[in-house]
């Protein structure tokens, strides 16, 4: 068996005490920065980047990688804890993950996101270490078309992430769209909305627009009432574990979450951020009783943490088989990987082959390392939560406010938070969710991206799209989504008309 | 009166020289006005390290990013002129974006000091492994026979790619269609996936050519490439203009003394001839570049006049 030499192999390299050590030392960084509202993998692994020349490189590229999935670990403690997500893929966590902290299962949704994150990574690990050559031919299958259809799958799912008013859910995709607008117009070039000011040309920073929404907006609301009435957790913390029946209702959600985000991570741009929602949407589909979600749901926590962590590891896939970054932390380590005078390309796999293996044995360690490390710290990170409010929102906002600053070096995003910040307020007061707005805003770009370029490869003809199968595929599933969102509306409705004519 | 004149200046000459010997005495940032990861940042990152061994002072890299590289690029030019912030100076913010953008923020000629080149990649040729084409002429051939029918890639309006695609344009006459992508990235995994035909692009592709996913007829410099001797150059082949090199070089924001100046361009250039840089440039199909701090200057001028045209005559505008 190739595979078993190969990771054999791969172990080897990887499991030396000095690489074990930078796995631990990079899950370490990784976790803490990642609790920190804000301050993401990029500016941190750009930062710690002129530390690693000195080192071998498969031991900088083990501490660089275990340094990404610490982030978007860590990044799901602060979404449960205090309703803030880091990172696009923890938005859907915030949605029952810090409902749970509510209700005092701060523990449990900590829990399952570990070991969700922790199943779901050794096995997208397997996934790549067996089938990385053949799953990036699948991703080269996307065209412009087919990139489009996933896209309008995703938007439909957005609808699903509402649990309060569906009207509501859409006009704020609606709006989320409205923002993506602003910016480049990858097409023609042109700069929209950007009113003359250079930082609008790229559009809104991402990480300065969810702070404000989520962080800035939520502490407003909260000093509003009175102390006594102010709560980030209602209830005391009753458990750090699961119980039985969490761990029951856990299992097939981790799993398929799993599924999802093995496959849609090997696509680059989007893969991974859609494969949390589609998980949450699907969870929520197939859920006995639908409405649970968005009230502290364990599946909706399981699902797409498993899934958000599946896309992660596989989103290597790209970049270790076409040498492809399929993202800005990809980009860095390929800019990692020319500082060591190797060129990130189709050829790692056969010309380096001990980094290539001792890469994927490393995600295993590291992902040990995560759950070893971040267990543990549970009981540490909910005592984190009984600091007082006069320390806590301080603080908050202060490392809120480095994070959007740091995302580009520019006090704009600062000024983008507090604007977002006020919009959030609004939003709160309106019981509007930002979470469908997000998604909104980072689809709708792609969404009108590919559709254009679909069309100019096609030279206007919009059959396209249901002639090419993966494309006319996703379409149909799209469609099944919007029927079944729809139905129960109308048989409610029905309902509602018997019962008058009763 | 002259006395005393002649006395402050001398003294001004003394604290001038003076400040070139102790220089530097404290850190130095490098403003890159792109994100990390990337080729201006690579850049920078690759002569960072071995230069701040030279100059006894850590060099530290800030990335200031946005709008193509003209925040950052603004952001340096009015930083104080003290040879302790440079700019990681390319393409696109020092000699294209002027002509693109309506609110640069920045001169691109008389707000900086031009230290020094540090190297150039051209742009090459390439198409598709699974494509008909065996030649740079059978892809222009087949070009000017269906007008309107070849796709091709680029990493976004105004990029090196699109622009030397105009230049092959201009030569040839040939009718092709522009394909804008967010990146190189996704322009390149869409040219190996064949969803467009062909494109002009710089070395990043050279990882898919030895790997046989894609080939390469030409490429768009006077001369050939070190790294790829067997590739003819446009010229060669009878088409004449092509010529695209993305260019990196150190740069200061204007009125920074000319001794600092000097000193950096004498370390950076002694920098680029040792072994270890050379063959590590050759590798990346980079030409390293040479010359005084005014030969940088010339060829920032001529670049951003030759620029000028190009994207005039393509009638690209930003903003």
């Amino acid at each position: 068996m190739d595979i078993i030499n190969n990771l054999v192999m791969g172990f080897g390299v990887a499991a030396t005490p000095m690489n074990v050590f930078y796995a631990f030392v990079g899950a370490l960084v990784g976790t803490l920065i990642g609790v920190l509202p804000g301050i993401g993998p990029v500016p941190t692994i750009a930062m710690l980047l002129p530390l690693t020349y000195g080192l071998p490189t498969v031991t900088a590229l083990i501490m660089l990688a275990g340094i990404y999935y610490g982030a978007s670990y860590g990044g799901s403690t602060t979404a449960i804890l205090v309703n803030l997500p880091g990172e696009m893929s923890s938005v859907i966590t915030v949605l029952d993950g810090h409902k749970m902290a509510r209700q005092g299962r701060a523990g449990a949704a900590l829990c399952v996101a570990a070991i969700g994150s922790f199943f779901a990574g050794c096995v997208a690990t397997m996934v790549i270490a067996a089938f990385a050559p053949v799953l990036s031919e699948v991703a080269l299958k996307f065209d412009a078309a087919e990139y489009f259809s996933l896209m309008v799958l995703g938007l439909i799912s957005a609808i699903v992430l509402a649990h309060g008013s569906v009207l509501k859910a859409l006009l704020m995709t609606l709006l989320g769209l409205l923002f993506g607008i602003v910016g480049t117009d990858v097409t023609t070039g042109v700069a929209r909305f950007s009113f003359n000011i250079p930082e609008l040309v790229d559009g809104i920073g991402f990480v300065a627009m969810t702070m404000g929404l989520f962080a800035f907006a939520e502490i407003t609301t909260n000093l509003e009432r009175t102390s006594g009435q102010r709560e980030l957790l209602a209830e005391p913390i009753k458990r750090i574990w699961l119980t039985w029946q969490e761990f029951k209702q856990s299992a097939l959600p981790i799993l398929r979450g799993t599924f999802l985000g093995s496959l849609l991570g090997i696509l680059p741009g989007g893969g991974a951020t859609l494969s949390s929602f589609a998980s949450y949407t699907v969870e929520k589909k197939i859920a006995d009783d639908p409405s649970r979600f968005g009230n502290g749901a364990i599946e909706g926590v399981a699902g797409p943490e498993a899934a958000n962590n599946a896309g992660a590891q596989t989103s290597f896939i790209p970049m270790l088989t076409l040498g492809i970054p399929s993202n800005a932390v990809m980009a860095l380590m390929a800019g990692a990987l020319i500082m060591h005078d190797i060129q990130p390309g189709p050829e790692i796999m056969t010309q380096t082959p001990e980094l290539f293996w001792g890469l994927i044995a490393s995600m295993w360690i590291g992902n040990a390392m995560l759950i070893v490390l971040n267990l543990p710290l549970i009981g540490l990170w909910i005592r984190l939560l009984n600091i007082p409010y006069r320390l806590l929102f301080p603080m908050i906002i202060l490392c809120c406010t480095i994070g959007a600053f740091s995302s580009n070096n520019n006090m704009f995003d600062v000024w983008v938070a507090i604007v977002f910040g006020f919009l959030g307020y609004i939003f709160a007061k309106l019981e509007c969710e930002p979470a469908p707005l997000l998604l909104g805003y980072i689809l709708g770009p792609m969404l009108e991206e590919n559709l254009r370029r679909a069309l100019i490869l096609s030279r206007g003809e919009y059959t396209v799209f249901v002639t090419r199968p993966i494309s006319l595929v996703m379409l149909l599933l799209a469609v099944g989504l919007l029927i079944l969102v729809i139905l129960p509306a109308v048989s409610k409705k029905r309902e509602v008309v018997f019962q008058e004519e009763e | 009166m002259i006395k005393s004149i002649t006395i402050v200046v001398a003294a001004m000459s003394c604290v001038g020289l003076a400040m070139a010997q102790s220089y530097p005495s404290r850190p130095i940032k490098l403003i890159v006005p792109w994100p990390p990861g990337g080729g201006v940042d690579t850049s920078a990152r690759i002569i960072a390290q071995p230069l701040a061994e030279r100059l006894g002072q850590p060099i530290v890299i800030e990335n200031k990013a946005g709008a193509a590289g003209n925040i950052g690029t603004a952001v340096a030019a009015q930083e104080k002129p003290d040879g302790y912030t440079l700019l990681m100076g390319s393409l696109s913010p020092n000699a294209v974006n002027p002509h693109m953008y309506s609110n640069l923020g920045f001169d691109p000629v008389n707000d900086f000091e031009p230290i020094a080149l540090a190297y150039t990649v051209p742009c090459f040729l390439v198409v598709p492994a699974a494509s008909p084409f065996n030649s740079a002429k059978e892809v222009i051939d087949y070009a000017k026979a269906n007008p309107g029918k070849l796709n091709y890639g680029s990493s976004g309006i105004g990029s090196s790619q699109h622009l030397a695609t105009i230049m092959l344009q201009k030569s040839t006459g040939i009718d092709v269609v522009h394909v804008s992508y967010k990146g190189t990235g996704p322009a390149e995994t869409a040219l190996v996936a064949g969803q467009v035909d062909f494109m002009v692009d710089n070395p990043a592709s050279f990882p898919f050519i030895e790997a046989g996913r894609l080939k390469v007829f030409a490429v768009g410099s006077p001369e050939r490439n070190p790294a790829k001797p067997d590739v003819p150059t446009f010229d060669e082949l009878g088409v004449t203009g092509v010529h695209t090199s993305v260019f990196y070089g150190l740069m200061a924001p204007a009125k920074t003394p000319k001794e600092i100046v000097d000193r950096l361009n004498k370390e950076l250039n002694e920098l680029l001839q040792t072994e270890e840089m050379r063959t590590r440039l050759t590798k990346m199909g980079a030409v390293a570049g040479t010359g005084s701090a005014e030969d940088f200057r010339k060829y920032l001028i001529s670049e951003i006049e030759r620029y000028g045209v190009i994207v005039k005559s393509a009638g690209i505008k930003i903003e």
